[in-house]
């Protein structure tokens, strides 16, 4: 049985994560008491979902190189003595706390929505139709060209008795250039199926959602208590 | 590169937001049926390389080859690198929802610039493939660099990007080896005008 979070339409779970980034990403530098507010909501957010919250905490650190490293030069933009440093700490922190919520989120978004699902979403919110084409291609098609790398790969060490050295270049272009015209061959022959099935720049949809009065009212809460966080300390 | 969310002023990542969709209209319009397949592969083949690292001087850092990119897809490199990064975001929450426009735009820049110089003609094939590769990864370390100069986190970002250089230096090698490679074994694909 899926949560009540996973019950709404994928475009309001988009527009939801969205706001409430935007929200997050609003306070200002070196304000740090709305994020004793943000951090619990962000966790009953999850509460109202299935995902894990070991899952999730271990994708958000995916974002933490770049995370990290703004929080540390802006600790250090005036020098590195401790003076320095401990003057720009509350503005590094906001930062990093900003950059790990909204990182949280996201990959709470991701953990309750299927690909295929935020695919749709863009889709029905009126995204490109060349975008949503390239993105289903990608859905399709971008595990087929893993393994086939990955079999490169599996040859290439096979047929290596030594480091490759100097030679890695060459290697490494020859393989990666033969995944390129393997990906262009696959694509015509993808394209010569397509049409034989009648494509004709578009896929048919189906309509396996729809936007009810429980998403509008379940977005307007999470908001408003984000923006209540947001406001209310100052 | 991928900038996160919460690093950069909600209103610049708002504008960009609205550049990087006016810049996916105008760049994707009249798609035929075939070229979208070939885009959508161009872009599946973009991520796949970005999963790839690649052992440089002792560490190992990441492929994006933007550079190529704009080769082989030309102004169609922006859409391409756009559903690139898409993808990396929502599969791997590198970079953020907000932040899409501001990385698509610093990205997409290097592959159109690295299209232009291909496209110029000027000097030899493998020179051009070559400096190609390496803007296509310079560009966006020069534009984050500055946004960040811009957004007050002092010029730090500029001595970090000099980091970038050894990997700029690497893609273009790689990319010219690529170029070289497809020139041989199939040079209609490297005269493909998308």
């Amino acid at each position: 049985m899926s949560g009540l979070f996973e019950r709404l339409d994928p475009r309001a779970r988009l527009l939801i994560v969205l706001t409430v980034i935007v929200i997050v990403s609003s306070t200002p530098r070196g304000v740090l008491l709305p994020f004793a507010m943000f951090v619990p909501l962000s966790w009953l957010l999850m509460m109202f979902s299935r995902a894990s919250g070991f899952y999730v905490l271990w994708r958000c650190l995916a974002a933490s190189p770049f995370i990290l490293l703004a929080a540390g030069l802006l600790a250090v933009q005036s020098g590195f003595d401790q003076a320095s440093v401990l003057a720009h700490w509350p503005a590094a922190a906001s930062v990093a706390l900003k950059g790990y919520t909204a990182a949280w989120l996201l990959a709470f978004l991701t953990a309750t929505t299927p690909l295929s699902e935020l695919l749709w979403a863009l889709k029905k919110m009126k995204a490109p139709e060349s975008l949503n084409v390239i993105l289903c291609m990608m859905h399709r098609y971008t595990s087929l060209l893993s393994e086939e790398y990955a079999r490169q790969e599996r040859a290439r060490d096979s047929r290596t008795v030594r480091p490759l050295g100097r030679r890695r270049f060459g290697v490494y272009g020859r393989q990666l250039g033969t995944l390129v015209i393997r990906s262009w061959d696959r694509a015509e022959r993808v394209h010569a199926a397509m049409l034989s099935r009648g494509f004709h720049g578009s896929w048919p949809e189906m309509q396996p959602h729809r936007l009810r009065g429980y998403d509008f009212a379940f977005g307007g809460l999470i908001a408003a208590l984000f923006l209540l966080a947001r406001w209310i300390p100052f | 590169m991928h900038i996160a969310d919460g690093i950069l002023p909600n209103v610049w990542c708002g504008a960009a937001h609205a550049a990087s969709w006016g810049a996916l209209y105008v760049l994707g319009r009249r798609v035929d049926t075939e070229e979208v397949v070939r885009l959508g592969m161009l872009a599946s083949l973009s991520f796949v390389v970005s999963l790839i690292h690649f052992p440089l001087g002792g560490t190992s850092v990441h492929l994006g080859l933007y550079g190529l990119t704009g080769i082989l897809a030309g102004r169609r490199a922006f859409p391409v690198i756009f559903a690139a990064l898409l993808f990396q975001t929502m599969l791997f929450q590198h970079g953020g929802l907000l932040t899409l426009g501001v990385n698509a735009l610093n990205m997409g820049a290097g592959a159109l610039v690295a299209a232009a110089l291909w496209r110029s003609g000027v000097g030899p094939q493998p020179v051009r493939a070559f400096l190609s590769g390496a803007v296509g990864i310079i560009v966006p370390a020069l534009l984050i660099a500055s946004q960040f100069a811009l957004a007050d986190y002092g010029k730090g970002f500029f001595y970090a990007s000099a980091l970038y250089l050894g990997a700029a230096a690497a893609e273009g090698v790689l990319t010219a080896v690529i170029i070289a490679f497809l020139r041989e074994a199939k040079p209609a694909l490297l005269h493909v005008r998308l």
